[in-house]
């Protein structure tokens, strides 16, 4: 396993005091929290970054990493000494768990501080009553899933890798859990999934809790997906929207011929109905188009353009006034 | 592995109760109506039933609050900016 330097993770000096800590873990959050980073990595950033601050952030905890870390570097393999465990009996304490996809932590922490003891719940409020007493529902859980526009249009199917709190006689472990997820075809950003059952155990044979799933789109190269309409720029030459034409036009999935009719200027929008996503009644395609001018670099080009200049009177800036 | 479940989709049409919403969200009923008050949340039936869409809210409003020690109205204006902000990546994304 290897060694977290979580003071490197910090980008603070192992005297930093717990002001200068707080202001390293605040000024990072606000960088890479994924509910404000939508950029690929800033959520793995985030947890290491969490992770640390849980660590340094707590006097107890500190002590007990600094203790241990004398003479590991980041990265190098790490076994904690065999005496750990009874040096550090707080580390067994029972405590709360988090739920599957909330602030996991790294194989690290968990070997250090273990999956339950030292791990606060700083996380949702607890608002079930008489813990450990009868039958009592599982947690509900949540994740998000990135799916993408191809996903959408065909359905897809998602393992994805879930810590869930199981009870091993009175105690609660996280486990790892894989589960092949389906993704329903025709899925749109800011939908849910739930998949029920999915979730923490239920105790004393109370129920399992279910898994939510947030459902995000992943930023698409050419489209872009607003509900379950698709938006695409579409380049067309000068000729092609002044004169209209019928162009090949990518469409999720494929392609199909368009219509552009005559005088459709730059950033007209034109509508493809029933070749968005899919649904009950499909989603449209809504083409913006993107008039493209040839270079004026060759003498034919050079002649076309001054024939223009020539022969056609235009004043595009005949509406900003007497200059 | 567990296969073959049955995925359900939950949208804006889809309602909870502020009861599931708590238990789902697993946050406390006051808290919800912290929000619903501040206008972050829109309920159906005076604040005893809500759309699916709110777990959304509500466990971004709670990572926000959490990860940034940030009090209620805190929360609501940072969710109400950073929805703006996407509206206008969208924006900026359609007219490429």
């Amino acid at each position: 396993m290897e060694y977290k330097d979580y003071y490197k993770t910090l980008g603070v000096e192992r005297s930093a005091s717990p002001e200068d800590i707080k202001k390293a873990y605040r000024q990072l959050a606000r960088k890479f929290h994924p509910d404000i980073n939508k950029d690929a990595g800033a959520e793995d950033k985030f947890k290491e970054i969490n992770e640390a601050n849980d660590v340094l952030g707590d006097a107890e905890k500190r002590k007990a990493y600094d203790e241990l870390g004398q003479g590991f570097a980041a990265g190098q393999n790490f076994r904690p000494p065999p005496n750990w465990e009874q040096a550090h009996p707080h580390t067994q304490r029972a405590g709360a768990h988090h739920a599957a996809g909330d602030a996991e932590f790294s194989d690290f922490f968990e070997e250090v501080f273990g999956s339950r003891g030292f791990r606060q719940s700083h996380g949702f409020h607890r608002t079930r009553p008489h813990a450990g007493t009868g039958r009592m529902r599982g947690e509900d859980a949540h994740a998000r899933v990135v799916v993408s526009l191809r996903d959408s249009m065909t359905g897809a199917t998602r393992q994805m890798s879930l810590r869930v709190p199981e009870i091993k006689g009175d105690r609660i472990e996280l486990r790892e859990k894989v589960l092949e997820v389906k993704i329903p075809k025709g899925i749109t950003g800011g939908k849910i999934i739930r998949l029920r059952g999915q979730g923490g155990p239920g105790l004393g044979g109370g129920e399992p809790g279910d898994l939510y799933l947030e459902v995000e789109f992943a930023p698409d190269p050419l489209f872009h997906a607003e509900g379950k309409n698709v938006h695409v720029t579409l380049p067309v030459t000068p000729w092609e929207a002044a004169l209209g034409a019928t162009v090949k036009t990518p469409v999720p999935g494929g392609s199909i011929m368009m219509r552009i009719p005559p005088n459709a200027g730059d950033g007209r929008e034109l509508r493809a109905k029933g070749k968005g996503l899919p649904a009950a009644e499909p989603g449209d395609l809504i083409v913006r188009l993107k008039v493209v001018w040839p270079p004026a670099d060759t003498d034919t080009a050079r002649a076309a353009y001054e024939a223009m200049a020539r022969d056609i009177p235009f004043d595009p800036r005949s509406g900003l006034g007497e200059a | 592995m567990a296969r073959d479940m049955m995925p359900e989709t939950l949208d804006e049409t889809s309602v909870l109760t502020k009861d599931d919403l708590c238990r789902v969200c697993q946050v406390d009923a006051a808290w919800i109506d912290e929000l619903h008050a501040l206008g972050v949340l829109e309920s159906q039936s005076q604040g005893r039933a809500y759309s699916a869409v709110s777990i959304r809210t509500i466990t971004r409003a709670r990572r926000l609050e959490r990860d940034f020690a940030l009090n209620m109205p805190g929360v609501a204006l940072a969710l109400e900016l950073l929805d703006e902000i996407e509206r206008l990546r969208a924006e900026v994304r359609k007219l490429r």
